[in-house]
C-alpha cells in the first residue's frame, strides 16, 4: 500500500466527517422536501453513496507511478 | 403463530447454521476453503448490525428522527481508515499471533498480565449487557410472533429466554473452541456469520419494500402521508443539544467498528488475507446503506397503520403480522434471529477467548500442580476454561436480562456499550503510532476512561432506576456540585453522552499521554513499541529480544504441552530446518531464536502474557537491558537497509552490464566492419596495381614492341594510375568528413547554374553510352547558400552513378530541382536496372558494396553514396532513394531553403 493511497483514504474520512456533521449538515437539517422527498433524505443518501463510490474508486484505481515503494 | 411452530422454525435455523459451518469445516480439511473470500470477509463484518439495530433503529426514528443513522454512518467513515489502520493491526496480529483485542494491548505493552486483566475487565462490563440486550430481542420477537407475552417473574425453566441461551451456548461451544489455538481461523463460524448477514439483510428490505410499495405507493406516498399527519420530526435529526450527540454517536461508532471485540475477531483474527480488506471498505458502508433504506418508511408505516400501543421497536415484526403476512413475518423474525445470534456467537466467542486467556489461564498456570513436567496436557484444561467462560458470560448476560435490565431504559445499552469500548481507543492508536506510549501511560488511560465512564454514564441510570440517591444528580455526591454526574466540573448543557463522551475521552487521553511521557520505557515495552510501529518497516523474520539458558527438550516438552505432541515435533522440526545454517540441533541448550518461536506459538494459544510466563517458568532468563533491546533493533533494521541498499546496487550492477554488453556487441560489429572496410579498399587498390604491374612488365620485357602498341598500355597505365589516386581521394575525403575536419566553405550559389555545370562536366560520358540527360529547369532562380565544391560533389556522384548504370542507347537521366515549402529538392532518376527496395537504406552504407562483394564484383568503390549522405547531412538536409514506379531508381535529396 502506497503512502499517496493512505493519504487519498485518510481525505475521503475527513470529507466524510465534515459532511455528515455541523455545520454542513445543518443546511439540510430542515423539514423541507423536494418534490415530496425530504431533503436530509436526500442529502444523507447522495453523500452517502458519493462517498462509497469513492472508496471504490480508490480501492480499485491501480498506482500509475511505479517509483513509489510497495510494502 | 402457534408456539412450537415457531420454536422449530427457530430450531430448524439454527441446525442450518450448524450444518453451513460443519459443511465449511469439513471442505476445509480437504483443501477446499469458502471462507478465503472477500464477499464473506465483507458479509461477515456486518456482524456489526445486530438485533439491536434491526428492531431498534425503527424505534429510535420514530423517537427521535434519523439520529439513528449515526451509528452507521460512523463505521462507514472509518471504512475509508480501514486501509491506513485496520491492514496494520492485521499485520501484526499476524506476526504476533494475537487473538483478542485484549491480546493486543497487553502485547503492545510489555506483554503484561495487569494490562490483559483490565482490558478483558473492560470489556466484560461493557459487553454482557449488550449479549443481554440481543437475548431479549431474540426473545421478544418470539413472543410478538407468538403473541405470547411472558409474565414476569417466571421461574427460568419457564422462561424461554432461558432457552435461547442453552442453544445458543451449545453452538458456540461447539465451533468456537474446536482448535485450542484462539489464533486460530473459524473458518466454519464466519461462514454462517456471513450467511446471516445475508439473511438479516434480505428480511429488511422486503419488510421495506413490503411496507413503501405494498401498504403505500412508494416513498412519495409515504412522505406525503407523514407530512399530512405532522410527523415531520421523522425528516429531522434531533438537535437539542447543537448537534453534540449526532457527533459524539458518529465517533463512538467508528471506534467501536474496529474495537469492540466481536468486531475484532471477524475483521482481524478471523481476516484471511489483507487484500480482503480492500473490498471491505466499499462493500460494507455499502451494506450499512443498504439495510437503513428503509427504516425511515417502516417507521413512518408503523406510526400511521399500527396501533399506538405497539412498541415502535417491534414495528419490524408487527407490521407484516399486522397484515397477516405470515411467511413475511417468518422471514422478519428469523432476519432478527440471525442479527442477534450473531452477535451473540462471535462476542462471546471474542470475550471467551479473553477471560480464559487473561483472567482464568495465568491463575491456572501459576498454580503449583500445573507444571510443564506433569504428563496431563494443559490443551483440555485450556479447552475447558475457555469452555466455561463461554457457559459463565452468556449465564451472566441471561441473568443482566432477567434480573437487571428491567431497571435500566433498553434503548441506550448498544450506546453505553460501544462508549466503554471506545475507552480502549487511545491506547490501540498509541500502540500503533506513537513508541513513548508505555504500559503504565495505557493502564492509566484505560483504567481513568472507564472510571469517567461508569460515573457519568452507569451511575445516572443506576440513580434513575431508584438505586442510589437523586441527591447525586441534583446537588453531587456528598454535597459537591461540581462532581454532579450529568455535569462534571460544572460542564452544563450537553446530553449525557456526549457529556459522557467528552470527559472520559478528555481525561483518558490526557492521563495516556501524561502517565506515557513522565514513565520509563522498560526493554520490553521498547521492543514491542518498535516491532508494532514499524510492523511495515520491520523485516520478516522474527527477531529475537531474549537472553538466557534453556534446554532444548524443556521447549519441546512445554509446546506438547499445550499444542499436542506431534504438532509440535512438525512445528520444532519445520523451523529447525529453516534456520539451520544458525541453529545448531546438537546442542542440548535450546537456540535463542527456538525461544522466541516457541514463545509466539504459545501466544496464539494462552495470549502473550502467558505465554512469556510459561517461558520464563521454564529458563534461568538472564535481565535484558534496554540498550541491549535497541541495539537488537537498530540491527535489524540495519540488515533490512543493508539489504534494501544491496538490491538497489544489485540492480545498478545488471543494468551496467546490460549496457557494457551492448556496447562490446556494437564495438565487435564495427570492428567487424572495419576489417571489411580494410579488405575492400586493399582489394580495390590492388586491382589497378596490378594491372600497372603487368603493363609496366610487358613494356619492360618488351622493348621492341611498336610504338602504336607502347602508347596503348602507357594510356592504360596512366588510366590505372587515375583510378587509384581517384579511390585513396575518396578514402582521405571520407575519413575527413566523418571526423569532423571537413569546413563547409559557404557562398551564395545558383541551383540551376550549378547543375548546369556538373550536366555538361558529364555530357561527354553520357554521349559515350548514348544516354540523354535531361534537366526539368525550375520556373524561378534558386539561390542557396551552400558549399559549392561539395554539392557539386554530390550532384556528379548521383549523375555519373546514373550513367553507370543506365543501358546503352535506350538510357534516359531526368534531373529535376523544384522548392517545396521550405526545402530544396533535387532528384535524379534514371530508367536501369534498378535497386531492390529493402537495400534503399543499405546503400549509403560505406561498407555496403562489401557485404555484396562475394556474390559479384563491385562497379564502384563502395564510397559514392557514403560520401553524398555525409555532404548533405553536413548542410542539414536528407538523402534517400525511392523506386520511380517504371525500371530505375530516384535519388533524391533535400537542402534548407530560406526564402
Amino acid at each position: 500500500m502506497t503512502e499517496h493511497k493512505r493519504t487519498k483514504y485518510t481525505l475521503i474520512a475527513i470529507m466524510m466527517l465534515l459532511l455528515f456533521n455541523y455545520p454542513l449538515i445543518g443546511t439540510a437539517n430542515k423539514v423541507l422536501f423536494i418534490g415530496s422527498t425530504p431533503v436530509l433524505y436526500i442529502y444523507l443518501s447522495i453523500v452517502w453513496l458519493v462517498a462509497i463510490a469513492l472508496l471504490y474508486i480508490t480501492v480499485v484505481t491501480k498506482k500509475n507511478v511505479s517509483k513509489e515503494n510497495d510494502e | 403463530m402457534s408456539k412450537i411452530l415457531i420454536a422449530g422454525i427457530s430450531l430448524a435455523y439454527l441446525a442450518l447454521l450448524f450444518a453451513i459451518a460443519y459443511f465449511v469445516e469439513r471442505k476445509r480439511k480437504h483443501g477446499k476453503r469458502y471462507v478465503n473470500n472477500a464477499w464473506v470477509y465483507a458479509l461477515s463484518l456486518a456482524v456489526y448490525c445486530t438485533g439491536w439495530t434491526y428492531y431498534g433503529s425503527v424505534g429510535r426514528a420514530v423517537n427521535s428522527g434519523m439520529d439513528f443513522l449515526a451509528i452507521y454512518l460512523g463505521p462507514s467513515i472509518a471504512c475509508a481508515l480501514f486501509v491506513p489502520v485496520l491492514v496494520k493491526i492485521v499485520r501484526i496480529c499476524r506476526t504476533q499471533r494475537i487473538s483478542s483485542i485484549a491480546d493486543f494491548i497487553s502485547t503492545r505493552y510489555g506483554k503484561s498480565f495487569s494490562v490483559g486483566v483490565i482490558v478483558t475487565l473492560c470489556c466484560i462490563l461493557g459487553i454482557i449487557p449488550y449479549i443481554s440486550l440481543q437475548l431479549k430481542a431474540i426473545s421478544d420477537s418470539f413472543h410478538v410472533i407468538t403473541q405470547q407475552y411472558n409474565t414476569s417473574g417466571n421461574i427460568f425453566w419457564q422462561d424461554d429466554t432461558f432457552y435461547i441461551t442453552i442453544i445458543i451456548t451449545v453452538f458456540i461451544i461447539i465451533f468456537g473452541t474446536r482448535s485450542v489455538d484462539a489464533s486460530e481461523r473459524h473458518e466454519g463460524l464466519v461462514a454462517a456469520v456471513a450467511f446471516e448477514s445475508l439473511i438479516k439483510l434480505l428480511a429488511f428490505i422486503l419488510v421495506g419494500i413490503f411496507v413503501t410499495y405494498g401498504l403505500f405507493n412508494g416513498f412519495d406516498s409515504l412522505f406525503v402521508a407523514a407530512h399530512k399527519n405532522n410527523l415531520n420530526t421523522f425528516f429531522k435529526l434531533n438537535q437539542d443539544d447543537s448537534y453534540s450527540t449526532w457527533l459524539s454517536m458518529i465517533l463512538v461508532s467508528m471506534m467501536a467498528v474496529m474495537l469492540l471485540p466481536r468486531q475484532f475477531q471477524v475483521s482481524v483474527v478471523e481476516n484471511t488475507n489483507e487484500k480482503h480488506i480492500k473490498k471491505a471498505v466499499w462493500l460494507f458502508p455499502l451494506y450499512l446503506f443498504a439495510i437503513n433504506i428503509f427504516v425511515i418508511p417502516i417507521a413512518i408505516g408503523g406510526t400511521l397503520l399500527l396501533d399506538r400501543s405497539i412498541h415502535a421497536d417491534t414495528y419490524v415484526l408487527s407490521l407484516p403480522m399486522h397484515f397477516n403476512e405470515s411467511w413475511l413475518s417468518m422471514l422478519v423474525y428469523i432476519g432478527g434471529l440471525s442479527a442477534a445470534s450473531s452477535m451473540i456467537i462471535v462476542e462471546t466467542i471474542a470475550l471467551a477467548t479473553m477471560v480464559s486467556n487473561h483472567l482464568v489461564l495465568p491463575v491456572l498456570l501459576s498454580s503449583t500442580d500445573f507444571k510443564v513436567n506433569e504428563k496431563r496436557s494443559a490443551t483440555k484444561q485450556i479447552k475447558v476454561s475457555r469452555r466455561a467462560s463461554i457457559i459463565v458470560i452468556l449465564l451472566l448476560a441471561y441473568l443482566y436480562d432477567s434480573y437487571i435490565a428491567g431497571y435500566f431504559s433498553l434503548v441506550s445499552i448498544g450506546l453505553v456499550s460501544m462508549a466503554a469500548i471506545s475507552q480502549l481507543a487511545p491506547s490501540v492508536v498509541g500502540a500503533l503510532f506513537w513508541k513513548k506510549a508505555t504500559k503504565k501511560g495505557a493502564i492509566a488511560s484505560i483504567v481513568i476512561g472507564f472510571a469517567v465512564w461508569t460515573y457519568t454514564l452507569i451511575v445516572p441510570s443506576v440513580i434513575n432506576a431508584g438505586l442510589l440517591s437523586q441527591s447525586i444528580l441534583t446537588e453531587g455526591p456528598f454535597g459537591i456540585s461540581w462532581l454532579k454526574p450529568q455535569a462534571l466540573f460544572g460542564l452544563e448543557g450537553f446530553n449525557l453522552f456526549p457529556h459522557s463522551l467528552f470527559w472520559s475521552m478528555l481525561l483518558n487521553i490526557g492521563a495516556f499521554v501524561v502517565v506515557s511521557v513522565y514513565t520509563r520505557v522498560k526493554p520490553q515495552d521498547a521492543y514491542q513499541a518498535n516491532l508494532f510501529v514499524d510492523i511495515y518497516e520491520s523485516s520478516t523474520e522474527e527477531e529475537t529480544v531474549w537472553k538466557g539458558t534453556v534446554y532444548y527438550s524443556d521447549i519441546k516438552r512445554l509446546l506438547a504441552n499445550f499444542i499436542g505432541e506431534d504438532r509440535s515435533e512438525k512445528l520444532l522440526s519445520s523451523y529447525i530446518k529453516r534456520y539451520s545454517d544458525e541453529i545448531n540441533p546438537e546442542r542440548p541448550e535450546a537456540h535463542p531464536r527456538i525461544v522466541s518461536f516457541t514463545e509466539k506459538i504459545l501466544s496464539g494459544v494462552i495470549g502473550s502474557a502467558s505465554a512469556r510466563f510459561m517461558i520464563s517458568n521454564i529458563t534461568q532468563e538472564e535481565e535484558i537491558n534496554l540498550a541491549e533491546v535497541m541495539n537488537i533493533v537498530k540491527e535489524s533494521q540495519q540488515v533490512l537497509e543493508l539489504n534494501k541498499e544491496l538490491k538497489k546496487k544489485s540492480i545498478e550492477l545488471t543494468k551496467t552490464t546490460d549496457q557494457l554488453v551492448e556496447v562490446n556487441e556494437q564495438l565487435k560489429k564495427m570492428d567487424a566492419l572495419k576489417d571489411e572496410f580494410l579488405y575492400t579498399v586493399t582489394h580495390e587498390l590492388r586491382t589497378p596495381l596490378t594491372s600497372i604491374r603487368a603493363l609496366s612488365e610487358i613494356l619492360y620485357d618488351n622493348q621492341d614492341l611498336d610504338e602504336d602498341q607502347q602508347q596503348l598500355y602507357l594510356n592504360s597505365i596512366v588510366k590505372e594510375t587515375e583510378r587509384l589516386s581517384h579511390l585513396i581521394t575518396q578514402v582521405l575525403n571520407l575519413e575527413r568528413y566523418e571526423s569532423g575536419r571537413q569546413k563547409l566553405h559557404l557562398s551564395s550559389e545558383n541551383i540551376n547554374e550549378l547543375i548546369q555545370e556538373v550536366i555538361t562536366s558529364l555530357t561527354p560520358l553520357a554521349r559515350e553510352k548514348n544516354i540523354q540527360i535531361n534537366y526539368i529547369e525550375p520556373s524561378s532562380m534558386m539561390v542557396l547558400h551552400c558549399d559549392k565544391d561539395l554539392l557539386k560533389q554530390v550532384l556528379y556522384n548521383l549523375i555519373s552513378n546514373a550513367i553507370k548504370y543506365t543501358p546503352k542507347d535506350t538510357g534516359l537521366i531526368n534531373v529535376v530541382a523544384r522548392i517545396e515549402y521550405d526545402e530544396l529538392k533535387v532528384w535524379v532518376e534514371d530508367n536501369g536496372k534498378g535497386i531492390p527496395k529493402d537495400l534503399h537504406t543499405l546503400i549509403f552504407d560505406k561498407f555496403f558494396q562489401a557485404h555484396n562483394q562475394t556474390i559479384q564484383k563491385p562497379e564502384g568503390s563502395g564510397l559514392g553514396l557514403a560520401i553524398c549522405k555525409k555532404i548533405i547531412e553536413m548542410h542539414d538536409g536528407r538523402i534517400w532513394a525511392e523506386e520511380t514506379g517504371g525500371a530505375g531508381v530516384r535519388f533524391v535529396f533535400t537542402l534548407p531553403y530560406d526564402i
